[in-house]
């Protein structure tokens, strides 16, 4: 009679949507069922007989109306486990779909990920980078000497226009002492003209030598004023050229020093994020792996689902076949009813032997098959 | 003959100072009157390309005669240019 009450219990704990309760107990209840009819198989047939004479009225009558209870339970138990069952099919179908895209989408994402982070591709395009800002440098640093050398040429250049600058006064000195020579000789042409006139007649051939002479010193003192003035206008061209060598040679470099400031940085940025990238692609790295590892555990787990339907199958079965029973329960002879139900239990042993993997399988870590 | 003949720099550097700072040099290159002639940045807050032209100038003149040049308080700026014009090469840092 225990049997028939943890039978019920479990069934009833199925029919208020606690099957996962009632798997174990309508097992144990089995279980015990078994043990019990085969203990007492052979006392029962001896006994069975007269017991049934004995017991035929009121107790039949007590277990046609039990089985008549319990059977419309029974039957909506089966309703919700097949139910259950189907509902979790449906769901495992779905997470495995959903499974499948996500290693799909996960591969393509890692194509992407290896496509932007390739050597040749970034490396080389900072590679090439860096090349450039380097060879910017180098192009500055050679600007600047080219300045520099250009600058001291000029200086040098100023220097000896200089020196010819600094020789003038000198030259204007001696044209100066060739003009009071000039003037001295005229004074002195003067003089012998007086003279001359003073001597009247014998002075005349003399009068015109101290003409003549009077005219030369007049042509000299005008040759050394067109000297003086050459100069003057040589002064001022060296003065102009100074002044426009000065320009040239006076540049202002310090935009030069700010460009290759910014160059510098530039260089650091680009080490800078080529590093950074370089670690970034470690973590892309990392991360694909524990993204791989984790979908593999999603997909072990996704197994218990599948043993977890099996389980309810056979238990589907199993209460199909007490259902049958039940209602044959009081109409047939003890004994016929105790051969039945060991036929039943002979068939769920066979069946738990047959598929022995639904019920053993309950480690995680002990099954790592792939669903795809 | 003195160790050192320290020529003090104005506040800008430029192609302004070259009358006064070539006359300078050019006497004691002239009489070799040092080892050394030292160019004072301490002032100094600007230079442009010429007073650089004027800088390798004298020192072309100056090694032709074996007379060495440094600089000293040079600073900002002034270090800066100095440093992108390779100087370091030609002027020892005191």
């Amino acid at each position: 009679m225990s049997i028939l009450l943890a039978t019920i219990a479990g069934i009833l704990l199925v029919y208020f949507g606690l099957g996962y309760i009632a798997v174990p107990l309508v097992a144990i209840a089995s279980w015990w069922f078994s043990r019990d009819l085969s203990e007492q198989a052979s006392a029962a047939e001896d006994s069975a007989r007269e017991d049934f004479e004995r017991q035929k009225g009121p107790d039949n009558r007590h277990l046609q109306s039990l089985a008549h209870e319990v059977v419309p339970a029974l039957e909506a138990c089966e309703k919700s486990i097949k139910d259950i069952h189907s509902t979790q099919e449906d769901a495992i179908t779905t997470l495995g779909q959903a499974f499948e895209r996500l290693q799909v989408l996960m591969n393509r994402q890692g194509d992407c990920l290896k496509a932007l982070t390739a050597k040749e591709g970034s490396g080389e395009y900072s590679i090439s980078m860096q090349d450039f800002a380097v060879n910017t440098g180098v192009q500055l640093d050679r600007f600047i000497k080219t300045t520099v050398d250009m600058s001291a040429s000029s200086m040098d250049l100023l220097e000896k226009v200089n020196k010819i600058y600094e020789a003038m006064p000198v030259v204007m000195k001696a044209l100066k002492d060739i003009d009071g020579i000039a003037s001295q000789t005229n004074l002195l042409a003067l003089n012998a003209a007086i003279e001359a006139a003073r001597a009247g007649e014998a002075g005349r051939g003399f009068a015109v030598v101290a003409d003549e002479v009077r005219a030369l010193s007049s042509r000299s003192a005008q040759f050394s004023e067109g000297i003086q003035k050459q100069l003057s206008s040589i002064r001022e061209q060296i003065e102009t050229l100074t002044e426009d060598v000065g320009k040239v040679a006076s540049q202002d470099i310090s935009y030069v020093m700010d460009s290759k400031k910014e160059i510098q940085g530039a260089l650091a940025a680009i080490v800078n994020k080529t590093e950074a990238d370089a670690k970034t692609n470690k973590e892309v790295e990392s991360i694909a792996k524990s993204l791989e590892e984790a979908l593999h555990q999603a997909i072990r787990g996704m197994q218990f689902g599948d043993i977890n339907g099996q389980n309810l199958l056979f238990i589907k079965d199993t209460l199909a076949l007490v259902h049958k029973h039940l209602a044959e329960l009081g109409q047939t002879e003890p004994q016929a009813l105790a051969d039945q139900f060991h036929q039943l239990l002979e068939q769920i042993r066979r069946r738990q032997d047959g598929r022995r993997n639904p019920v053993s399988s309950s480690s995680m870590s002990s099954g790592d098959v792939e669903l795809f | 003959m003195k160790e050192i003949h320290s020529i003090s720099l104005p506040e800008r550097f430029d192609f302004s100072c070259h009358q006064q700072f070539t006359k300078e040099y050019q006497e004691v290159l002239d009489e070799k009157s040092a080892k050394t002639i030292q160019l004072d940045f301490s002032r100094v807050n600007y230079l442009d390309s010429s007073a650089l032209g004027m800088m390798v100038l004298l020192h072309r003149k100056a090694s032709a005669l074996n007379i060495k040049t440094s600089l000293r308080g040079a600073r900002g700026t002034a270090l800066d240019i100095l440093n992108m014009a390779n100087m370091k090469k030609l002027y020892q840092y005191d």
